[in-house]
């Protein structure tokens, strides 16, 4: 072979599967270069993952194809090394310290655990929240120290759809730190800085209408003075339509380079901004169902160098590929029909309300002033057992900017500058919905930096509230209260509510979400609604697909950059409809799904990689954040399972002779074994 | 019928008609090369392949014949076209032709194929070599093609390590 040129053992190569290929390699060393060649890789590549031969080689990655090549086979977690039962009943949820060292499981047998993510995975703490009066637990987070961690659970109860979260503290011995009523359940709660996180609750304002009040929570609550505030409300959403907020999550706004487009505000802009954005994705979107692939950490620039032909050329496969890609709530008309039934408490909250400065048209602007806000706190959430106070003066900036009368923030004017509870903005991001109950739209709110009111306010009397409670039985009684006020005419009502900066309609049911490392990226499960579905009444919703289709949203635009539409499947009809959650890496994501199957894909190729088995549902997924070679797994068949990467075990030194591995997703078109 | 003298690095003469010439890409440019510089439209060119002895000539031209119906491939098809056609092209005929051959003389087919721009015959030799080493360990690769370790120092063991993730599975 020596009197061959490199060109013509390049030509012989071309035939061969990878692994001939790194056999030849180490024959000799004219071989040895030859077989390193990266037009030869690239070629292998493109053929081995069955990937567009014009797709650009992963930007955050070593530039070279072989490299590549051995990342996909060597560092994807595939290999099932550790199978732990310890929790007795269908495991919920799995989530990662930030540092990678620990991680927390929570399940329908009522307890947290907390495991240190080592080999093999040792439990650290344990708690059984059944004894808070817990059905169970469904989902936990760690604050960015990874000193405190955030269990959410679903209250005792038949129908229950009051949930509570509890933190716990990591350095101190698993300690209750505090506790706080949320609901409905799935709304979660998520840290929003180091000490603070972010709870919810529902108000039912009138028939099929109802209210979202996000709360602000101290973690640690201190038992000196009863007028030290534990809770500050942060926003009211209006819920129409039976809908409510859920899944709340917090995303740090990232600044893109790109100057006519750095701002995180960019999406809270005039219209036509939004109908060019809508405009925008919506071309991506048809791009992105041709392909399958989510765009990754690429710049936008490359983004459109990448697209392909336009729609028209290509037939498109599948029951429900027509895609809306945008709707925006304030479009939607509700009728009259839902008739004006009024909830207790709003006289003496429209009496205390300052009318809006602006039109409503344009109106986005928190209207309620700390006073109000406070006793409206004391009326609806006094249940909840923190102290409720005013509102955070958060919105200050954002107030005076938007030119309110300074009267109306007076209160919260005097109060000293505190510090920033966070200085960075962040990106408040949840499920709603408009048509229906079931949730299938994305909301976010820039949530600026603000402090913590720590003073409360102590609103009225007893005596001042007992007299006006009953004036309002008095009014309810005479029928003579505040006829004008009709909750389910949004438009009217829509300055008692913080407006959302965005909703983006995936049509269908939004099923589990989450951030890429950077928080650049939001992907989210959803299962779509038949194309074209007309909703007929917001008590039945659409039925679902049994696929679960991936979106990505760019979070510096807010707009959906890519969607794959991929293996993964989902069994339960709508009622029955539960969380898959999916968590992102800087190089892959990994979704659970309910075929007993975990799945992971790169996400920048696109590819599904792997399939990973359980022997149910599997519920949710997490990768390590520092070493992403280890992924967990939980699932309905009770256990935690511990995968990991072919590189990671030699690492370990893990025999992986005995181990069970997941099944690679990719065809292999040569049929070499 | 016009003819063509093709003659092998080591002195032997081959007549064979223009027509089947011309299926090599290199005999054809050279036929046409000729006619241009020569007055006498009837002289009979004569081509030197300096590079190539008789009895790999001899094949290469035997391959001709026996394909002479072809369709003519391109030469610079990308490769994974290439990879299809050689699919095709490979006949019962193609395999008899091959069978007997021993690597080394497989080894010469390549190199003249390429030089006298024959796909088909590339293709199937190049083929033929990839299915030699499709499988086998890095040692039957080596005595497979006669190859000897050149690796200096610790390179051999550098260069396993460097592969061992391709290994086990």
């Amino acid at each position: 072979m020596e009197d061959i040129p490199d060109s013509l053992i390049l030509h012989i190569f071309d035939y061969l599967d990878y692994k001939d290929v790194t056999s030849v390699s180490q024959t000799c060393r004219q071989l040895a270069r030859v077989a390193n060649d990266e037009i030869l890789w690239r070629n292998l590549f493109h053929r081995h993952f069955v990937i567009s031969p014009n797709k650009f080689i992963d930007p955050l990655c070593t530039p070279s194809w072989r490299t590549e090549f051995i990342r996909l086979i060597d560092e994807v977690p595939i290999i099932e090394t550790e199978v732990v039962t310890k929790h007795t009943d269908q495991v919920l949820h799995v989530a990662f310290s930030h540092d990678g060292k620990r991680f927390a499981t929570t399940a329908k047998d009522g307890y947290v655990y907390v495991w240190r993510s080592g080999y093999p995975v040792k439990l650290e703490y344990s708690q059984n929240m059944k004894t808070f009066s817990w059905k169970y637990t469904q989902f936990s987070q760690f604050n960015e120290s990874d000193s405190l961690l955030l269990v959410s659970g679903v209250l005792f109860g038949l129908h229950s759809t009051s949930g509570e979260i509890a933190i716990f503290s990591l350095k101190d011995n698993f300690e209750l730190q505090c506790r706080t009523m949320s609901k409905p359940y799935d709304i979660f709660g998520s840290w929003y800085s180091e000490m603070f996180f972010l709870s919810g609750n529902l108000h039912w304002l009138g028939q099929m209408v109802s209210k979202s009040v996000i709360w602000l929570n101290k973690a640690s609550q201190e038992a000196e003075s009863e007028h030290a505030s534990v809770m500050n409300e942060l926003y009211r959403f209006y819920n129409p339509k039976a809908s409510s907020v859920r899944s709340l999550m917090v995303a740090n706004c990232v600044e893109v380079e790109n100057p006519s487009n750095g701002e995180c505000s960019r999406a809270a802009t005039n219209e036509e901004e939004k109908v060019d954005q809508a405009k925008s994705s919506q071309s991506l979107d048809i791009r992105d169902i041709r392909t399958g692939n989510p765009l990754s950490n690429l710049p936008l620039e490359r983004e459109l160098m990448e697209r392909e032909p336009p729609a028209s050329q290509r037939s498109l496969q599948g029951g429900f590929q027509s895609w809306k890609p945008f709707e925006n709530v304030s479009d939607i008309n509700y009728s009259d029909g839902y008739c004006s039934e009024r909830s207790p408490g709003q006289s003496s909250r429209a009496s205390l309300q300052s009318p809006s400065d602006l039109d409503s048209a344009d109106n986005s602007t928190e209207e309620t002033c700390g006073a109000s806000s406070s006793q409206l706190s004391n009326e609806l959430a006094g249940c909840v057992g923190g102290t409720p106070a005013k509102r955070p003066k958060s919105q200050k900036k954002h107030r005076d900017q938007r030119d309110i009368s300074p009267s109306k923030c007076s209160s919260v004017e005097d109060e000293s500058e505190d510090e920033f509870l966070d200085p960075r903005p962040k990106w408040l991001i949840f499920t709603c919905g408009s048509k229906t109950y079931t949730p299938h739209q994305l909301g976010f709110k820039k949530i600026n930096p603000m402090s913590f009111n720590g003073k409360i306010d102590p609103g009225p009397t007893l005596k001042e509230r007992i007299e006006e409670y009953k004036r309002r039985k008095q009014l309810e009684r005479t029928g003579e209260q505040d006829a004008s006020i009709n909750w389910s005419d949004h438009a009217r009502v829509a300055h008692r509510f913080d407006e959302v900066d965005k909703i983006i309609d995936l049509h269908g049911h939004v099923i589990g979400m989450a951030l890429s490392p950077d928080h650049r990226y939001l992907y989210v499960n959803s299962r779509p609604w038949p194309e074209g579905y007309r909703i007929s009444s917001e008590l039945d919703p659409p039925p679902i697909a049994q696929e679960i289709d991936l979106h990505v949203i760019d979070l510096t635009t807010l707009t959906q950059v890519g969607m794959m539409r991929r293996a993964h499947r989902a069994y339960t009809p709508n009622d029955e409809c539960f969380f898959i959650f999916l968590d992102a890496s800087d190089l892959y994501i990994a979704s659970g799904a309910e075929d007993k199957h975990g799945y992971i894909w790169d996400r920048h190729y696109g590819i599904s990689l792997a399939k990973i088995p359980h022997k149910d549902v599997v519920n949710s997924v997490a990768f390590n954040p520092i070493e992403p070679e280890m992924l967990i797994t939980v699932s309905d068949d009770m256990t935690i399972k511990v995968w990991r990467s072919r590189n990671l075990c030699r690492k370990l030194e893990i025999n992986t002779e005995k181990l069970k591995f997941g099944t690679t997703l990719y065809s292999v078109p040569k049929g070499n074994a | 019928m016009a003819l063509v003298r093709v003659i092998s690095s080591d002195g032997a003469a081959f007549l064979v008609s223009q027509r089947l010439a011309k299926r090599s890409g290199k005999l054809k440019t050279e036929i046409e090369t000729f006619r241009k510089s020569s007055d006498n439209s009837e002289a009979q060119p004569e081509i030197r392949i300096v590079t190539i002895r008789a009895e790999i000539l001899r094949l290469v031209l035997q391959w001709l014949q026996q394909h002479q119906n072809d369709p003519v491939l391109p030469a610079n098809q990308n490769e994974q076209d290439g990879r299809g056609d050689a699919e095709m092209g490979q006949s019962q005929w193609d395999r008899d032709f091959l069978a007997p051959m021993d690597l080394g003389i497989v080894m010469e087919l390549i190199l003249a194929a390429n030089h006298l721009e024959v796909k088909g015959l590339l293709d199937i030799t190049c083929k033929l070599v990839e299915s030699k080493i499709t499988g086998r360990t890095v040692d039957e690769i080596r005595t497979a093609f006669k190859l000897k370790s050149d690796f200096k120092g610790n390179e051999e063991e550098q260069t396993r390590l460097e592969n061992r993730w391709c290994v086990e599975n």
